[in-house]
């Protein structure tokens, strides 16, 4: 029971970081949902019909998911604020739609056999992903990524290739939903479409906006909370999902910036100072 | 570097804005170890003119040349990196970083190649060095650490103009860098901007502060409704009668 607790934590992590790293660049998704399914269905094909041990087909998933959001991205990354949302909305809404209808995957009625999800497979992706967002945050692409996401246009004006930064970003957000929902599918034993609804692609976004959107531990402390806050309250009972929305309502009011807000300056002035020549 | 070529080559450039044509049949040039002063009255086209050439706005006939090469069409970060840089009118750093991170984040080694920067974690020592080093020379050092955006305004000011030397240009663009200062706060700017000289292969100035002008620029191109009105060293440029008459108005007897 604590084990199933803290699988599905750590898969809402890696969600969440997914999120997170398409945030950092200033630009958003609301259709990671569909990144998660498209992870989830390829790296079922992989183990299922193909034979594939669950580690290499979940790298698959992952790959496979990167190209998608360059692709999916490309076109959707030349809007911007409400329209980009819509436009990952729409993303979502197609991926399940195009799943739905295609019988290889098993159409509305789903795909069986996928197994092998263990808590140590979540436990050294969500080591794997964090040690990778840790480096960014001090190396400085962490503030091409902060410039990009401030001002775009003046990070074009400094020599920063703003498209390419963001699509990249976006894909890479894209491929970590794709681990999770490859090890969310082989965890389920069985997905369908609607497993990946446009619920939880807002769900995820909710865990950043929750946790804070300035560094990689908002994530973990938004997903980590959401994911374990429902079970203490299960005395609710079917007010359970009102409770739940309250809590989110009063902290956006509390805290509109997230839990934690703070922002690591990456590098500091060398002490003691070169004297002026 | 050839000082033949000039630094900047205008031809014919037009721009139009639905039926409103804010730059009309504009030419000049800017050589080698020039400062070139643009200047004329509000929506004369000046800032349209800074954003065609560093690619902020497409031009809608004729040609832009830099150091020789076409950049008419190519996108901002590349003329950034062919050596194009500027500040912004109204001053735009980037608020929630430091004043270093600032100018670290212009440094082009790491900007035109992002993502293989997240391998440089352990070899920043001689960026942050030379970060500093143009921190002192705008005299900025000693707030390398506080955020940008608690800057008073003429260090902002400041900081934009170290940030667009950060990326190593060739041409700084300045665009009305006195605005909003007061006479020893202009005083001051002058003498940061003779100290940038050194560093740069040119200067464009956009400026409606006539001491600035006077004091920094070698020529002056000044324009109206979008039109070359006068062009030529800032002594001839000052004595034109239609350059008096369109720009200083009533303040001719004083300039």
């Amino acid at each position: 029971m604590i084990e199933d607790h803290l699988l599905l934590t750590g898969l809402n992590i890696l969600l969440a970081w997914s999120v997170y790293i398409i945030l950092m660049t200033g630009t958003m998704s609301f259709g990671n949902g569909a990144f998660m399914a498209i992870g989830a269905y390829v790296a079922g094909i992989c183990t299922v019909r193909l034979g594939v041990a669950l580690e290499p087909a979940t790298l698959i998933a992952a790959l496979a998911c990167f190209v998608f959001g360059l692709a999916a991205g490309f076109p959707a990354l030349r809007t911007r604020g409400l329209y980009l949302i819509m436009v990952t909305i729409g993303l979502a809404f197609c991926v399940r739609v195009a799943i739905e209808n295609t019988s290889i995957l098993g159409g509305v009625r789903g795909m069986r056999g996928l197994e092998g999800t263990t808590i140590w497979h979540v436990a050294a992706a969500v080591l794997i992903v964090g040690g990778l967002l840790w480096q960014v945050s001090r190396s400085p692409l962490q503030r091409i990524f902060d410039a990009v996401r401030e001002d775009e246009d003046v990070a074009g004006a400094l020599g920063i290739n703003v498209v390419h930064v963001q699509l990249v970003a976006f894909a890479t957000g894209a491929a970590l939903a794709g681990i999770a929902g490859a090890l969310y599918g082989h965890y389920m034993l069985f997905i369908a479409p609607d497993h990946f609804g446009i619920l939880v692609s807002i769900f995820v976004v909710l865990y950043v906006i929750l946790g804070g959107t300035n560094n990689m531990w908002g994530p973990v402390l938004g997903a980590t909370l959401m994911t374990l806050l429902p079970e203490f309250v299960r005395g609710l009972a079917e007010w359970r999902t009102a409770f739940f929305s309250l809590v989110i309502v009063l902290l956006l009011l509390v805290r509109p910036e997230g839990l934690l807000a703070f922002r690591t300056v990456s590098t500091r002035a060398p002490r003691p100072r070169k004297t002026p020549s | 570097m050839n000082p033949a070529v000039p630094v900047i080559q205008i031809e014919g450039l037009c721009k139009d804005f639905g039926g409103l044509r804010a730059i009309d049949d504009l030419s000049f040039e800017v050589r080698s170890r020039e400062i070139v002063g643009v200047v004329g009255p509000n929506g004369a086209g000046k800032s349209v003119l800074v954003n065609l050439i560093t690619g902020f706005y497409r031009a809608t006939v004729g040609a832009i040349r830099f150091m020789g090469t076409d950049i008419t069409r190519l996108p901002r970060h590349r003329i950034s990196r062919l050596g194009v840089a500027r500040t912004f009118q109204n001053i735009r750093l980037f608020n929630r970083m430091t004043v270093l991170e600032n100018v670290l984040v212009a440094n082009k080694l790491h900007g035109t190649a992002p993502f293989a920067s997240l391998l440089a974690v352990r070899r920043q020592q001689r960026e942050v060095a030379a970060a500093m080093d143009l921190l002192t020379l705008m005299r900025l050092a000693d707030r390398a650490d506080q955020m940008a955006g608690t800057l008073p305004y003429g260090d902002a000011r400041r900081l934009e103009i170290a940030r667009a030397l950060a990326g190593t240009p060739k041409l700084l663009i300045l665009d009305e860098p006195a605005a909003g200062m007061n006479e020893e706060e202009t005083a001051e700017l002058i003498e940061d901007v003779r100290s940038t000289r050194s560093l740069l292969e040119a200067i464009i100035l956009i400026e409606h502060d006539m001491t600035l002008i006077r004091e920094l620029s070698d020529r002056l191109v000044a324009m109206d409704y979008g039109r070359k009105m006068a062009e030529g060293t800032t002594e001839a440029v000052f004595a034109n009668p239609v350059f008096l008459k369109a720009y200083l108005g009533l303040e001719a007897d004083n300039a």
